[in-house]
């Protein structure tokens, strides 16, 4: 799996380097650059947020283990990106059938290579959906070449009291927190959503009450993509996207599922936040790819003081 | 002293908190075949990896032929002469027989470049004495379950072992291998005297076998003797059926539980703290069980709800229930059997979570042999799992929630949801409260409260005593008195045969797989005959 941080560091020094002077003094930081630090880590902590939700939700449902997750949020940025520069659709406009897209993707995906083996060794599930990723990065280098591709649109800044914020990055943010919250609100107060949790916590017992889990392993499947897809669409409203920049995200990924618990759903979104803070400040305070060192470090000393997670409890198989 | 080939001396290890062997003191003749029986969890593999040195023990000795043998490695107690053999035979699959038994290490870093002429002699002798050599070219994963028994023996041999320790080696093989191998181990018994200790849970086999038996009950020797004589000792009967209760007090107790309305909801005592008096629950419960009944949607008034007729099922290859019939009846349907008797598969089988070979399942005029558990909600029956099968990091009230799954109604979700809370008052002080953090009665109660929120008419209930402080086990039979005083009908699976048999209306027995008594409760009076029929001797 190749390593594209630079391609993902790239865009936010560009970003920054408007405003900010190259970091002479490191340590110092003017308050307009506290913002945008701030702004971008939320966003960024929202995406991950998203993509590790998915994440643990199919592991929560099902013990498998997606590799291809970070490919699903590749076809999402893709998909927002064709439609835009291709057929000159609003990109805003082209998120939600992104997001459509990517849970018709999913429950295809579940369809051909997970229901199959669901009764196999977890092993064998992990292998297919490597498989998975694979091909699908490997069908949009096909379609689109390996070279880094950017949206057409120029969405200009705001600027709110001195503080300027690329407005990309700002809708980005919004969608991004606002879907987390959505999601939410659907996973703890509908019957749906209790059922996919039901089926996460005790997939034996849930059955016995009147839940179709084979069912819900479809939807599982579809909306954990979906989510990929989601935050996959929202990046090429602020950076360049290319086919392997979903290695990264499934990396911190991993880690944020680590972090916040096998299987938590809470677990994921704050994971997902924590981390998104360590990228931004690690990558403006530390030199070159030091942020990634820090969150592997994190990641070491959470297997080593709380290997449950920080929402593991004591449950659990 | 006697010249005992095997000794343990205080034998203990522990799991966590669990003792699972406690002090074992136990020694094995030379020459003898040894069997060792209990119900499950009494620590019977866990004795026999505790010798073989699968497991450190955490205290006590171990001699083997005059040699302390603690805590050596496996394989070196294996070259000493202590062979053994697994529950699941796990021959190496890709090697043939013959492969098997030559794979078998004996001695000296030459036998691993060339194998003797005399190994090759031997492992011919073996497979002709087991009977086994019309196989031998076959890789051991295309033979069936009784010939790995025999392989996984044979390989064994190859050590020439003055004991084998056997766990269950007749588990899931059809009668007529089952045969062979005893008699294959009574004539390795006879003429070459070799020991074996042999654990299993088919009593024929140990009666028909053995020269002397242990009982184990909870990580202790609860007694030693030849069949006969243990059979038919109160504590092993107490091991195996629970125990014993006043039969008098327990009838007037029952009679007095019969006219009492609703549960008592006393686990733990929070909940007469949490609805103040008694008389309150009281009321409660009787409201609760209208407030149910009417939910209940139109109960059948059939005798037998469920009819299963003639059932096979199993897992993989391996049958665990053979040609079983059984009817669901009014009140309280128990079925009881030893461990490995299939209970849990065949209540599995009745409520769809294992697919049925053949055979058929009716439901009312339903014929429902191919629905799957969560179909079988809308039908009218629902399963309490074992352990209570609660959502443990979800709330006490998002969990009554789910028993109304596929109750579209709100308003009804609503009102059974009330009711439920009016049956068991301890969980209303914790509907936010996560069902981990509930005590075992409290989440027996959830159980319970969770499958009432379906409003079915047949309870199918997987051993839901088990686990529970001996205080809770009454409640826990209440609460099935309940379901039954609302109209429902229930099918109970127990190991606590003594305590079930005073709310039994109607008793089935499995042994191995096949029913061994089915009839009215009050039949079961002679407790002897109990005894055989549990055991699987008639």
């Amino acid at each position: 799996m190749s390593f594209t941080l630079l391609t993902a560091r790239g865009p936010l020094l560009q970003l920054l380097g408007s405003v900010v002077a190259p970091a002479a003094e490191p340590l110092f930081i003017r308050p307009s650059t506290l913002l945008q630090l701030l702004a971008f880590a939320v966003l960024l902590g929202g995406i991950y947020g998203l993509v590790a939700l998915g994440l643990t939700m199919i592991f929560g449902v099902m013990d498998v283990i997606n590799f291809a997750h970070g490919a699903m949020m590749v076809v999402g940025m893709y998909t927002v990106w064709w439609l835009t520069n291709e057929l000159g659709l609003n990109p805003f406009l082209t998120i939600p059938v992104a997001v459509g897209v990517l849970f018709v993707l999913g429950v295809v995906v579940h369809l051909a290579t997970i229901a199959p083996i669901i009764e196999a060794p977890q092993e064998n599930q992990l292998i297919v959906t490597f498989g998975v990723l694979l091909i699908l990065v490997s069908a949009i280098e096909i379609a689109f070449s390996a070279d880094p591709q950017s949206l057409d649109v120029d969405l200009g800044s705001l600027g709110v009291g001195g503080v300027f914020l690329p407005e990309g990055q700002l809708y980005a943010l919004v969608l991004a927190v606002f879907s987390v919250g959505v999601f939410w609100v659907f996973l703890q107060y509908t019957q749906t959503g209790r059922a996919i949790r039901a089926a996460a916590d005790n997939r034996e017992a849930a059955q016995y009450v009147g839940i179709n889990v084979p069912r819900i392993d479809y939807l599982t499947f579809g909306l954990g993509a979906a989510l990929a897809g989601l935050a996959g669409a929202v990046i090429p409203l602020f950076q360049q996207i290319n086919p392997h920049l979903g290695d990264t995200y499934l990396i911190n990924a991993f880690v944020i599922v680590v972090l916040g618990g096998l299987g938590s759903f809470p677990g994921a979104l704050v994971g997902g936040m924590i981390i998104g803070f360590v990228h931004v400040f690690g990558q403006f305070f530390l030199p070159g790819s030091g942020y990634q060192i820090a969150i592997f470090l994190i990641f070491i000393l959470v297997l080593l003081l709380k290997p449950e997670g920080l929402f593991g409890g004591g449950a659990g198989e | 002293m006697s010249d005992y080939i095997l000794e343990t001396d205080g034998l203990t290890k522990t799991f966590g908190n669990l003792v699972a062997n406690d002090g074992i003191s136990l020694g094995v003749e030379r020459g003898e075949i040894h069997g060792i029986i209990g119900p499950n969890g009494s620590g019977k593999s866990t004795f026999f990896n505790t010798v073989t040195g699968f497991y450190d023990a955490d205290g006590g000795r171990v001699f083997f032929d005059g040699t302390e043998v603690t805590n050596m490695g496996p394989d070196e107690i294996a070259r000493q002469g202590l062979g053994r053999t697994f529950q699941i035979a796990s021959p190496f699959a890709d090697l043939t027989v013959r492969e098997n038994l030559l794979s078998v290490y004996t001695g000296g870093l030459g036998s691993g470049l060339r194998i003797p002429t005399e190994k090759r002699a031997r492992a011919q002798e073996i497979l002709e004495q087991l009977e086994i050599d019309h196989i031998a070219e076959h890789e051991a994963s295309d033979i069936s379950g009784g010939q790995q028994q025999l392989l996984e023996l044979g390989r064994i041999l190859m050590l020439d072992p003055a004991c084998v320790m056997l766990d269950e080696p007749t588990a899931g093989v059809n009668p007529a291998l089952q045969e062979r191998i005893l008699e294959h181990l009574r004539e390795l018994n006879a003429t070459e005297g070799r020991t074996f200790v042999i654990i299993e849970h088919d009593m024929s086999v140990i009666s028909g076998l053995t020269d002397r038996v242990s009982v184990l009950n909870q990580g202790q020797i609860v007694m030693q003797g030849d069949f006969e004589t243990v059979t038919s000792d109160e504590r092993v009967r107490e091991a195996y059926l629970g125990e014993r209760t006043d039969h008098h007090a327990g009838l007037e107790d029952t009679l007095e539980k019969n006219t009492r309305q609703g549960p008592r909801a006393s686990a733990g005592g929070e909940a007469s703290a949490g609805t103040g008096t008694g008389g309150a629950t009281t009321s409660g419960g009787v409201s609760a069980a209208a407030a149910l009944s009417q939910a209940v949607p139109e109960a059948s008034p059939a005798e037998n709800r469920l009819v299963a007729e003639n059932l096979v099922t199993g897992y993989g290859n391996h049958t665990v229930i053979e040609d079983v019939s059984v009817r669901s009846h009014d009140g309280v349907t128990c079925i009881f059997g030893p461990n490995g008797s299939g209970k849990s598969t065949l209540l599995k089988a009745l409520v769809g979570a294992v697919p049925v070979w053949s055979g058929s399942i009716h439901y009312g005029e339903t014929d429902i042999t191919g629905s799957n558990a969560a179909e079988n909600v809308d039908h009218g029956m629902v399963m309490l799992p074992q352990d209570g099968g609660i959502f443990g990091d979800m709330t006490v009230r998002e969990n009554l929630l789910l028993g109304g799954y596929r109750v579209d109604d709100r308003e009804v979700r609503r009102e059974r949801l009330e009711s439920v809370l009016e049956a068991f008052p301890a969980l209303e002080d914790k509907l936010g409260a996560t069902g981990n953090s509930l005590s075992g009665g409290q989440q027996m109660m959830l159980s319970f409260g969770r499958a009432m929120m379906t409003g079915s008419d047949l309870y199918l209930l997987d051993e839901p005593s088990s686990g529970l402080a001996p205080s809770l086990i009454d409640d826990v039979f209440d609460m099935a008195e309940t379901l039954v005083e609302q109209g429902a009908q229930v099918i109970l699976i127990e190991q606590n045969v003594r305590e079930a048999l005073r709310i039994a209306n109607y008793v089935y027995i499995l042994a191995q797989g096949t029913l061994q008594f089915e009839g009215p409760a009050r039949e079961l009076l002679d407790e002897d005959e109990l005894v055989d029929l549990y055991l699987g001797l008639e």
